[in-house]
């Protein structure tokens, strides 16, 4: 199959495809969904390195998973799910990683005070999320920076749209202590 | 509506989750309560801070790794399988097709001599006992051994 037509298939079809044995077809795949995989396996666990490896983790559960895939979930929903899953293992299974450390700017220059203004608050956001417990974490990475809705939410995290209310009422509530004005 | 109970769904309210009768009554509790409107603005100006640039650029070569891993772990794995499932259906009927050829010889050694036909029925016996006695002895029975048996026990050709 010439790639122009890959391209152009759905995930759902180059999902099957790969499933069967098409490289190129996972290769599209691939190329399609890193960016956004790797988003949440960074916001999640904060390393690059262990980041990553959950990110490869997931294409090959992918492949591996493809004779289960049903077409009446949506591909990405799917994928959410099984990244989220391994996310949530490593964090049962690991101590709190020791996340990047986000560089400090010696140079007290105007622009560089902003830069260094940014990168300090983006360290504390890091310290913030990292200490909130996995699932509620998980929930703010999938609401605020996928911008999942709650029914989606619910499937992702195996839970119901209750569930997911609490899990996200429990993120803010600890991210307003560590990050709020008092 | 209490404060309490609307601390417990101001997260659906700022997600656009609540609707119908649940939205009304944290409107006009929200209109009412000082306390509870400052805690909303809390939680809203957690999305300032959350949406800040955090995230480090991916790694460049992230597709090829991951490509590479699938090669080793399912693509060429799977490929493997696939040749052995294959040459095992074509090596199955050959096995079979040299089994039934042995079958056909031995048989023709047992019910011929060389000197023009068929041997007597004594002969024929006591050759099939010689074969067959050869043959069961374990663990020394072979097919070799079997028509050397029959050559004994007067299976002339």
């Amino acid at each position: 199959m010439p790639d122009r037509s890959r391209s152009q298939l759905p995930d759902e079809a180059l999902l099957e495809a790969s499933g069967n044995g098409d490289r190129q077809a996972f290769g599209e795949l691939v190329r399609r969904h890193q960016s956004w995989a790797w988003g949440v396996a960074y916001r999640f666990i904060g390393s690059r390195d262990e980041a990553e490896d959950i990110v490869q983790a997931a294409f090959i559960k992918l492949l591996v998973a493809s004779g289960r895939y049903r077409r009446t979930a949506r591909f990405k929903t799917f994928f959410h799910v099984i990244i989220s899953r391994l996310c949530l293992d490593h964090a049962k299974r690991e101590k709190p990683v020791q996340a990047d450390d986000y560089p400090e700017l010696a140079d007290s220059s105007p622009g560089q005070e902003e830069a260094l203004m940014t990168s300090q608050n983006a360290a504390r956001v890091r310290r913030a999320l990292d200490s909130l417990p996995p699932r509620p974490r998980m929930a703010v990475v999938l609401r605020y920076y996928e911008g999942l809705g709650y029914d989606e939410m619910a499937v992702v995290l195996e839970t119901s749209r209750k569930g997911v209310e609490r899990l996200l009422s429990r993120g803010r509530e600890a991210l307003r202590e560590k990050l709020g004005s008092r | 509506m209490l404060c309490r109970n609307c601390h417990t769904r101001l997260s659906a309210y700022l997600d656009g989750e609540l609707s119908g009768r649940e939205l009304w009554d944290m409107k006009r509790h929200l209109d009412g309560c000082a306390s509870c409107r400052a805690h909303l603005a809390e939680l809203e100006a957690l999305d300032a801070p959350l949406a800040s640039p955090g995230t480090p650029e991916m790694p460049g070569d992230l597709e090829y790794r991951i490509m590479a891993r699938a090669s080793r772990e399912y693509f060429d794995a799977r490929d493997t399988s696939r040749f052995r499932a294959i040459a095992r259906r074509w090596l199955g009927p050959t096995a079979t097709a040299s089994a039934l050829a042995i079958g056909l010889l031995l048989g023709g050694l047992l019910g011929w001599n060389s000197h023009g036909g068929p041997i007597s029925e004594q002969s024929t016996l006591r050759t099939e006992n010689a074969v067959f006695a050869s043959l069961s002895a374990a663990p020394g029975g072979s097919i070799e051994a079997a028509v050397l048996a029959g050559f004994d026990g007067g299976g002339r050709l």
